[in-house]
């Protein structure tokens, strides 16, 4: 007799239960411990899905030991990266692939005719910005005909808010990791209102971004290199116990950077009208370390990419019709599905019937762990959908469920500073029919109009099903091939 | 302990043995397949598969599933059997044998492809379990080489061991001083008396005086034409058992789960005789819980019965314990007493057997549940096999 069996006939059982309730309802009468799982048919009662779920769980031997210590180290790749703002540079200079006809966008690959309206609005405004078009109605002849280049943003190593949208000639900050020294991308954050990741492309917008080319590149690159960087995770670790949840809510992150940046452009900016000009918008721009973050959290998961036989999910993005997800294990595949609106408080004027779907590169911040996910150290996020501190509280414990581990270098406070939920896995979203949650602006569906809200988004299982079932195929061929046994 | 739709089961069955746990799998509807896959990866990680279509299991005294509050003593039960490991329980008890464990292997375990994985486990892990003093090992007749495979592991060497092939032929019944191989579950309990030295060795399985006495008295009451049987069994095995000592006094039995194949109710010749039926197979139950819980099929059919002038004796098993119905005999006695009306208006009577699958301690209590029968006029047996002998003292 095994020594398991032993047990379990020496010492009784300790009862799992799955199923019909009144099963545990005797053995709890009768004082034996019973534990009731709350269970609900996996993959949304897709047979095949659940019985995909169990060959790929965690295991000993097999495909589930190869993912299990695959995993392992993706998550430790991801927890180890140290994300530093280094610079900035123009994106045609670094982001690899970008040149004279292309424009990158936010979320999964599309092409101008299934472009979403900020998309298309924004794309426009970058034609005018770079001046390949003079008039807005050359820009959209132009947009429409094929000689534009269109790719995500996440292709590149790059991330964009809203829309996206990065152009050759825009300036990009440069993130680093300083433990693998994988770099990332992402653009400056126009602020709020009427800008080009939400879709606005008149003069004003123009206008913002060349000042932002011209001006506020350079003196923020002064600073920042005269700094020796700026330890992304660090100031992230701090606001997240400052109130925010550093995705829709960076008033305190963007404070710590202001602080930092304030002291040191005072040394480096000659120009006081250049100062006082950026000093100006970095003080009424509360998102400021929004587009920061996203290039940290882009930089600490590309650490996690292409592990064999990992699903972990290293990118999350939305290009306003689909998100888009891409799988440690397969980096060069993304896993699409339609998405639906934010839930969210509209500014005055609006309501959900102008609201574009889910929009935005942003929720690489959801899948690094920060953002919806660590909702309870950041309750007032939750003032967007009018919920309450439990709302934030019940939305962080389910990303506990479906993520591989915790994240010690941020804590949470108030569940007694446990890391935050780290590191998506694919298995654990079609097993429970959780999908991530993710904070997040609302765009108006038009082109031209801008920002209209705030809310919260959930992100569609079915990209998370089609993700499961390529991981399937990917493990079964490690596992014939013997490959880590 | 898994009781999900059978479509999932397989599936969370796999997941719980990879993290190293033992698994209980209520739900049917498993494939073979995966029965076969399940059980093979459990035996080679020193786990334990009980199931698919495990109802019954007692584990370190707390019942599982559907179980009966049996006293805790010194005979290790395997089953491949529910109904058979309650009833078996229930048994012991009524002759003061305690139970130290009750594994359930679920209905397909002793199938050649299955090949008796959990039963020859279950063996191993009562044969080491210092509470156990002796072991019985019950199903349905196994595949032959399931069999053979059987009887040469457990030779009762170490303990004392009773196989109990329900309904196998009377020619292989084996009477040893260490292993007994019989064909009901009142020759099992026998058998245990027996080898543990609590009782005769080859005790009478007839009718008491009493029990005769209240036959002639029901007799007198029925017409010449109800000389059959119907009976209606929420225990499979139960119904396999009364069919064997109903097959073993010479009477022709028809049932949906037939003895032999020849038997099988679709068979019946155009000449009514006895049938009894488990009401537990899917052709009752689709869409609705087991008949041990949901007594509208077996109440519908019993009221019926007035219309059938050869039934002189309905015959029942009503079960108790954990994960049955709370009120059994409340559901049943309205439609006998509806029964007896109807049969009445036409000038008949039919007799209601039952036998109580349960025991004192059972949620639902013996004795109230064995007090309501009474009074609705049920002649009520000490057993699933007495209650097959009484039906038959009745319309013979």
């Amino acid at each position: 007799m095994s020594s398991k069996t032993e047990t379990l006939i020496k010492e009784g059982p300790r009862v799992v239960n799955i199923g019909l309730d009144s099963f545990a309802d005797n053995l709890a009468s009768l004082g034996a411990p019973v534990t009731r799982l709350d269970w609900r048919p996996p993959g949304e009662g897709d047979a095949e899905l659940a019985r995909l779920v169990a060959e790929l769980a965690d295991d000993t031997e097999g495909a589930g030991a190869l993912i299990r210590e695959a995993n392992g180290v993706a998550l430790s790749r991801f927890l180890a990266a140290r994300p530093m703002w280094v610079g900035m540079a123009r994106a045609i200079d670094v982001i690899p692939g970008m040149d004279d006809h292309t424009i990158l966008h936010a979320g999964p690959p599309v092409d101008w005719d299934g472009m979403c309206g900020p998309i298309k609005g924004a794309v426009v405004g970058a034609l005018l910005y770079e001046g390949w078009a003079r008039s807005e109605k050359q820009a959209w002849r132009l947009a429409a005909s094929g000689r534009i280049r269109y790719s995500p943003c996440n292709d590149h190593q790059a991330v964009g808010p809203m829309a996206g949208i990065i152009s050759p000639s825009m300036p990009v900050m440069v993130v680093r990791n300083e433990t693998a020294g994988n770099i990332a991308y992402a653009t400056m954050n126009e602020g709020w209102g009427r800008a080009l990741r939400f879709g606005a492309y008149d003069p004003p917008v123009i206008r913002k971004l060349k000042w932002m080319e011209k001006t506020l590149a350079p003196a923020l690159k002064g600073a920042v290199e005269q700094m020796g960087g700026i330890d992304v995770r660090s100031m992230t670790a701090r606001a997240l116990h400052m109130g925010d949840e550093c995705h829709n809510r960076d008033v305190a992150a963007t404070t710590l950077l202001f602080r930092d940046l304030t002291l040191a452009l005072a040394g480096t900016v000659r120009s006081r009208s250049v100062l006082a000009s950026v000093l100006d918008f970095l003080a009424h721009q509360e998102h400021f370390f929004l587009n920061v973050s996203m290039a940290a959290c882009k930089a600490a998961l590309q650490a996690a990419e292409g592990v064999p036989n990992s699903t972990m999910v290293t990118v999350l993005a939305r290009n306003g019709r689909e998100l888009g997800l891409r799988v440690s294990a397969l980096p060069d595949r993304w896993f699409a599905a339609i998405t639906g609106t934010a839930e969210g408080l509209f500014f005055p004027g609006y309501s959900a019937a102008d609201a574009n779907p889910d929009i935005g590169d942003s929720a690489i911040s959801e899948a690094a762990g920060i953002g919806a996910f660590v909702m309870a150290t950041a309750p007032a996020i939750t003032q967007v959908i009018g919920g309450t501190t439990e709302t934030a509280l019940a939305a962080t414990q389910n990303m506990y469920r479906i993520t591989l581990g915790e994240n010690p270098n941020y804590t949470l406070p108030i569940l007694g500073f446990r890391g935050g939920p780290a590191g998506i896995d694919v298995r654990r979203v079609v097993e429970t029919g959780i999908t991530p949650l993710i904070d997040t602006g609302i765009a108006h569906k038009d082109p031209g109009h801008g920002s209209i809200g705030a809310g919260i988004a959930k992100a569609p299982l079915a990209c998370f099903n089609e993700a499961l079932r390529a991981m399937a195929d990917h493990v079964r061929k490690a596992v014939d091939k013997g490959a880590g046994l | 302990m898994i009781s999900t739709p059978g479509t999932y089961a397989a599936a969370e069955a796999l997941k719980a043995l990879k993290l190293g746990l033992h698994t209980m799998i209520f739900s049917s509807d498993v494939s073979l397949q995966d029965e076969i896959a399940l059980k093979k990866m459990a035996r080679k990680r020193g786990l334990l598969v009980m199931g698919p279509d495990c109802g019954t299991a007692i584990l370190g005294g707390y019942p599982l599933a559907f179980a009966n509050v049996v006293p805790r003593g010194d005979v290790g039960i395997v089953a491949a059997s529910g109904s058979g490991l309650q009833e078996l329980s229930c048994q012991l008890s009524r002759h003061a044998l305690g139970v130290s464990q009750a594994i359930g292997t679920g209905s397909r375990d002793l199938s050649r492809e299955v090949g008796g994985i959990t039963m020859l486990q279950g063996y191993e892990a009562l044969l080491a379990d210092e509470n156990t003093r002796l072991i019985v090992l019950l199903s349905k007749p196994p595949h032959p080489e399931v069999a053979q495979d059987l009887l040469h592991h457990c030779t009762g060497e170490g303990k004392p061991l009773v196989l109990c092939f329900l309904g196998m032929d009377a020619e292989h019944v084996i009477t040893g001083e260490r292993r007994r191989v019989v064909r009901t579950i009142e020759q099992a309990v026998q058998a245990a008396l027996a080898l543990l030295g609590k009782g005769p060795s080859a005790p009478p399985l007839g009718l008491s005086p009493e029990l005769a006495e209240r036959a002639q008295e029901a007799r007198a009451k029925l017409q010449p034409a109800q000389r059959h049987i119907r009976g209606l069994f929420s225990g499979g095995t139960l119904c396999s058992e009364a069919q064997v000592v109903l097959s073993d006094l010479g009477r022709a039995v028809y049932s949906n789960v037939p003895l032999r194949p020849e038997l099988h109710v679709a068979q019946q010749p155009s000449a009514p005789g006895d049938v009894l039926l488990d009401v537990g197979t899917e052709e009752y139950t689709v869409g609705r819980p087991h008949p041990m819980i949901d007594f509208r099929a077996r109440r519908a059919q019993i009221t019926h019965l007035a219309d059938n002038p050869n039934v002189g004796v309905l015959l029942l098993d009503v079960i108790l314990g954990y994960g049955a119905h709370a009120d059994p005999a409340g559901e049943l006695v309205p439609a006998i007493q509806e029964l007896s009306e109807r049969a009445a208006r036409v000038g008949r009577h039919v007799v209601t057997v039952a036998s109580v699958c349960g025991t004192v301690g059972d949620p639902q209590g013996l004795r109230p549940t064995e007090q309501r029968l009474l009074e609705a006029g049920v002649l009520l047996a000490p057993s699933a096999a007495q209650g097959a002998r009484l039906a038959h003292a009745i319309v013979s």
